[in-house]
């Protein structure tokens, strides 16, 4: 079974940017205060980090002029970062 | 993020709600059946059981298309367009191009259906390409769903003017959204649902909505711009380009041919031609062949793919029909490459999300369910912020009827597919399956007055009658998992685990909201299950 590197390239990107997404989801200042949690200490410069390491795959793909990678890495982002807000809230709650 | 002035921040909240309040159904309605229609080809095969197993185009048809066209008449020759049916057989339309009354020109021509493999003709029906393509029950549930979404099942052009219209009022939302939000970054995973308040309620719709920003300005802009390009663009290019000629409008659009040689001429391997075109394009699919000329000298076979994995525009190569020879690939407008083509073809793989078989069509359909979620809580959220204005309370019933009802609508269309077909009384049961639990939707909403036992009683109705679809389709003569899996009928199997998983999770978000006493929004049992009071005074809540 061949293995579609478009497609394999688009998963990748998908992977490092939901990574990214549930890290910056965890340390949300905002929702960690409404949820009375503590935050830790230079959080700033990590979720600069975290917001880089986010978005980097998108601008690699359109760098490479890879439009169907973008677009499903696009579509992926969008859906995770809402569900990751979902989810976050959910288990604060509980 | 942006920081307006409060006058001007107001006017555009005005604007982003009334937008939403007086189009907002509508727009729910396309939004809804446009993720459906993602799915329009699966659903039309679900629908009939056919199976994928053997492509029309993977199959020889060389013989099959040459036999037909031996009892064709010379004026159909003009053009032969072959593609599947939607049973999976064999169709070839041999046609001309003729003025129709009242109309401009259409094509009109004999249309013959075969059978791959034996080469058997199953049918053959001359007429106008709308009533001969618009007589073919085994599409009519796929039909109907494109068609709501297309022109919400109106007359051609007010049905396409209104989408249109719709999309733009989607693009002013989300622009208008975008500007008013003026923390938009800062309350990205910012979920306040511990208490029911118009905070909570306001979180949902701008969680929702920030991430979902772009892919709604995408989605509203290419599909205003097909509705628009449909019905009114190409009609003023023809009257102020081409001073209405519609004949020469097309010739410029679709490139005649450079030379005109009607001396007859026996037409090249169609088999052939398409081995090179696979080679071409690193085996994307053949969405359908068309034959310029047939039996002449100037003869041209057209093949128009399907977009490839790696590629997001779908290519056209053309062949000469005589020694099939490769002679160009083809934009999708003119005769030349240029970038007005390029972005015109790049606009449906971006609307339908078909560019990358299963996986970019799933995520648009949960893109469009998403928007859904996006148009659903903005309607609950203006409704909250008048929750004490009793002028308001019938809009609150009108939401919940139309928000949960829709979807059960359109299963109830698809329960009248399935009941009437393969007569031919199947091409308006899904239509009027719909109006007729339209109907009794309504009805159920006036007579329970409660928005909340609304939603939750028509979440159940919805998800019983999604997951009994795929037992009825069995039980009204559509193949069991075994015959479809024996056939290669995978989108059958893979519907019917949809619908009922589908179905399951309608009942347990259904049951979630009775067991809280029927006092939620049934938008919140989606979002996670909060509690949010709302007043209760209708019958079911005496």
């Amino acid at each position: 079974m061949s293995v579609d590197p478009t497609l394999t390239l688009a998963f990748l990107c998908c992977a490092v940017s939901f990574a990214a997404i549930a890290g910056l989801g965890l340390t949300d200042p905002k929702s960690r205060r409404i949820s009375r949690m503590l935050l830790p200490a230079r959080i700033k410069a990590a979720r600069t980090m975290l917001g880089v390491t986010a978005v980097l795959p998108g601008v690699l793909l359109l760098w490479l002029t890879e439009a169907v990678a973008f677009l499903i890495w696009l579509g992926f982002v969008v859906l995770a970062g809402w569900l990751v807000a979902l989810v976050l809230a959910a288990i604060r709650e509980t | 993020m942006f920081k307006l002035p409060t006058h001007e921040t107001k006017t555009l909240v005005a604007v982003h709600g009334w937008s939403a309040v007086i189009l907002g159904f509508l727009l729910y309605a396309v939004v809804l059946t446009g993720a459906i229609a993602v799915f329009a080809h699966e659903i039309g095969h679900w629908s009939v059981g056919r199976s994928d197993a053997n492509p029309i185009f993977a199959q020889p048809l060389d013989a099959h298309v040459k036999t037909t066209m031996a009892s064709i008449p010379e004026e159909y020759r003009e053009e032969v367009f072959v593609a599947d049916s939607p049973l999976g057989n064999l169709r070839v339309w041999a046609h001309t191009h003729r003025k129709r009354d009242g109309g401009g020109l259409q094509e009109f021509g004999i249309l013959t259906e075969i059978d791959p493999q034996s080469g058997t003709v199953v049918s053959r029906r001359e007429g106008w390409r709308t009533d001969v393509f618009g007589e073919e029950p085994a599409r009519a549930l796929e039909r109907f769903f494109v068609d709501v979404h297309v022109q919400l099942h109106l007359p051609r052009p007010w049905g396409l003017l209104l989408t249109g219209i719709l999309g733009l009022s989607m693009m002013v939302a989300a622009i208008s959204g975008l500007l008013i939000h003026r923390h938009l970054l800062r309350d990205i995973f910012t979920l306040r649902r511990r208490k029911a308040t118009l905070v909570s309620s306001r979180d949902e719709h701008s969680v929702a909505a920030t991430w979902g920003l772009p892919f709604a300005f995408l989605l509203a802009f290419t599909g205003t711009f097909f509705s628009f390009a449909i019905s009114l663009g190409l009609p003023m290019i023809t009257m102020v380009a081409f001073g209405g000629d519609q004949a020469k409008m097309l010739k410029t659009f679709t490139g005649a041919p450079a030379i005109v040689d009607n001396r007859p001429a026996e037409t090249s391997n169609l088999d052939a031609i398409l081995y090179g075109a696979r080679a071409r394009t690193g085996a994307a699919e053949v969405a359908w062949l068309s034959i310029q000329n047939y039996g002449r000298k100037d003869a041209l076979v057209t093949v128009r793919h399907e977009p490839a994995t790696a590629g997001l525009e779908p290519k056209t190569l053309v062949f000469s029909g005589v020694t099939g020879d490769f002679e160009k690939e083809k934009p999708r407008i003119g005769v030349e490459p240029s970038l007005g083509s390029a972005i015109f073809s790049t606009m449906g793989p971006l609307h339908f999300g078909n560019f990358a078989g299963v996986i970019s069509k799933s995520l648009w359909l949960a893109l469009g369910f998403s928007s859904c979620f996006m148009i659903a809580t903005g309607l609950s959220l203006w409704l909250r912020r008048r929750a004490d204005q009793p002028g308001w309370r019938w809009f609150s019933v009108t939401t919940a009827v139309v928000i949960y009802g829709l979807p059960l609508c359109l299963a109830a269309s698809a329960y009248g597919f399935l009941f009437f077909y393969p007569s031919a009384a199947a091409l308006h049961a899904p239509a009027a399956a719909f109006l007729i639990c339209a109907a009794l939707v309504c009805a159920y909403g006036v007579w329970l007055r409660d928005p909340e036992s609304i939603e939750t009683r028509l979440m159940f109705w919805l998800g019983a009658s999604l997951f009994l679809l795929p037992l009825v389709r069995v039980a009204t003569g559509g193949p069991g998992w075994l015959a479809a899996l024996d056939a290669g009928a995978l989108d059958a199997i893979t519907i019917d685990i949809a619908l009922a998983l589908g179905g399951l999770s309608c009942i347990w978000l259904a049951y979630r909201g009775m067991r809280r006493g029927g006092r939620h929004d049934a938008v919140d049992v989606i979002a996670g299950m909060t509690a949010r009071p709302m007043p209760s005074h209708g019958r079911a809540a005496q």
